[in-house]
């Protein structure tokens, strides 16, 4: 009796969890800790960052078997594994492996914005390409310390400063470090309001801060539906692996633009995007696993994440202040700094900045125009480096 | 360290950065010409009614002004501004004027702000938060 007994709680033992406790997952249920402190206490992108560092909680906890990294870390998913053996995150992250999740979450992201500023002011355009800077000296940065071109590419693009575009390029391009680029680009997403600043001050005189533009011209609704139509067949005749983010994208603000289809739009804003954001950040939060997270490489990763936000806060402000030569000091560079996608917490900053300078200067909406060209101009870059690598 | 930095494919890395910032610029720059192409085509369809406000504003601002003889001035004033205002404005430009030192009222005019002082501090007031 007594030995059944034994034996029974000895089995159980070894079947839990607490039994394969290595050092390695109480370190990483400790950095998920800290990235639930991050979102709820700080409020560090809640939204996305709560999902992630629950999902990272729930993927080291041994013996769940929720998620098998090992399933996706091949171009081709090994969907016989999946689903004979697969855990409930790995279904789940089937939608991010198949680029499902960010292209809905850029449906939604559509339908939530208005592109109003940006055609009344098309050189915006620039400054969201400008502002691309940081993607391309973060790729050579990554190369120099070592990392393959592919990952290289995958880890530049956090520059982007757009979270679903970067999971929708190193699910592709670097699956074993999504999880890192994840946690970096929100984590940076989050400070955008911290980073940018010295950065926009440091580049700019105090002249050129206190710019004030002129008032943007009305944008006719004509203007708003023609313009989605017009982006996605150039974008994507020219770079057609772009497609799925700027199409879905493009869907969401037709939607909105035509004024006919409420409902959908209500749902591509609320319920569809809650659900999708959910999934999605639970299901990156999952792939960073001990084996995967805890290497040098994570902390090449977050520095390289640093680099790319600030030469892409760097890029903009000076084209900013190219602009403001060539206009002859009607452009505030200050809004160079809202290309870097980030959206709309970018274009805040510039507007705080300004009105640092300036009290009665009121840059947000004009610094709008470079943001969402900052989303378009990161996609476009996205969808060259998949064209290349992938 | 140099055989290090000598095995990357640095052929392939600029290649990529220089093939992306051609792409990415080449792409927005021609989205540029659309967007602008758009909005003159619209606003012409539109009527040019933009155009026509805009050659009233010109037109206005350019009275014909009279031949000003030293002593015998009379500004130019702007349509539905009281004689009275303008008697208040020449009173507030005496005081703020060096004792002794004479002046002539030339025209006056509404300044032309971009946004009412009610108007900005009710845009103050809605991006305080941000």
């Amino acid at each position: 009796m007594i030995d059944v007994f034994v034996q029974t709680i000895t089995d159980l033992w070894q079947e839990s969890g607490l039994a394969a406790m290595q050092w390695q997952n109480w370190v990483m249920i400790a950095i998920s800790f800290v990235l639930v402190y991050l979102a709820i206490v700080k409020g560090f992108e809640p939204l996305l960052l709560l999902p992630i560092a629950f999902g990272m909680f729930l993927t080291n906890l041994p013996m769940t078997e929720m998620f098998h990294m090992d399933y996706f870390v091949n171009k081709e998913i090994d969907f016989g594994q999946v689903m004979q053996n697969g855990g409930l995150l790995d279904y789940l992250y089937l939608g991010v492996k198949l680029g499902i999740y960010p292209s809905l979450i850029f449906l939604g992201i559509g339908a939530m914005t208005d592109f109003g500023p940006l055609i009344a002011n098309p050189k915006s355009f620039l400054l969201g390409a400008a502002a691309q800077l940081g993607i391309f000296v973060t790729f050579v940065g990554a190369v120099m310390l070592g990392f393959s071109p592919e990952f290289a590419a995958a880890i530049g693009i956090i520059g982007g400063a757009d979270g679903p575009t970067a999971i929708y390029v190193a699910k592709s391009l670097a699956p074993t470090i999504l999880g890192s680029i994840a946690v970096a680009a929100y984590s940076y997403m989050a400070l955008v309001p911290l980073i940018q600043p010295p950065i926009m001050k440091l580049l700019t005189t105090k002249k050129e801060r206190m710019v004030v533009m002129k008032q943007l011209r009305p944008v006719s609704k004509t203007e708003k539906i023609v313009f989605p139509i017009a982006v996605t067949l150039i974008v994507s005749l020219i770079v057609p692996s772009a497609a799925p983010l700027l199409g879905m994208l493009m869907l969401g603000n037709l939607m909105k633009e035509s004024g006919m289809v409420d409902r959908l739009v209500k749902t591509a804003q609320n319920e569809l995007m809650n659900i999708v954001t959910i999934f999605l950040g639970v299901t990156v939060g999952a792939t960073a696993t001990a084996d995967y997270f805890l290497t040098p490489q994570t902390l090449k990763i977050i520095v390289l994440g640093l680099i790319a936000f600030g030469f892409g806060t760097a890029g903009g402000v000076l084209f900013g202040k190219l602009m403001y030569i060539f206009t002859k000091g009607k452009v505030n560079p200050l809004i160079g700094s809202a290309g870097v996608s980030a959206v709309p917490m970018a274009a805040r900053v510039s507007q705080r900045v300004g009105a640092e300078a300036n009290p009665t200067n009121f840059l947000l909406m004009h610094a709008m125009g470079p943001n969402v060209a900052g989303v378009i101009g990161s996609a476009v870059v996205a969808g060259v480096l998949l064209a290349i690598f992938a | 360290m140099f055989e290090y930095f000598a095995d990357i494919d640095w052929t392939q890395t600029w290649s990529v950065v220089l093939v992306g910032l051609v792409v990415v610029f080449a792409v927005l720059i021609i989205l540029v010409l659309i967007c602008w192409a758009m909005g003159k085509v619209f606003s012409a369809v539109s009527g040019g009614n933009g155009d026509s406000g805009r050659t009233e504003k010109k037109a206005a601002p350019a009275p014909v002004v009279p031949a000003v003889k030293k002593g015998t001035v009379s500004p130019v004033v702007e349509d539905g501004i009281s004689d009275e205002i303008v008697a208040a404005i020449s009173a507030a430009v005496a005081c703020m004027m060096e004792p002794g030192k004479s002046f002539a009222l030339k025209s006056v005019r509404r300044a032309r702000e971009a946004r009412s002082a009610w108007s900005a501090a009710g845009i103050a007031e809605n991006t305080r938060p941000f």
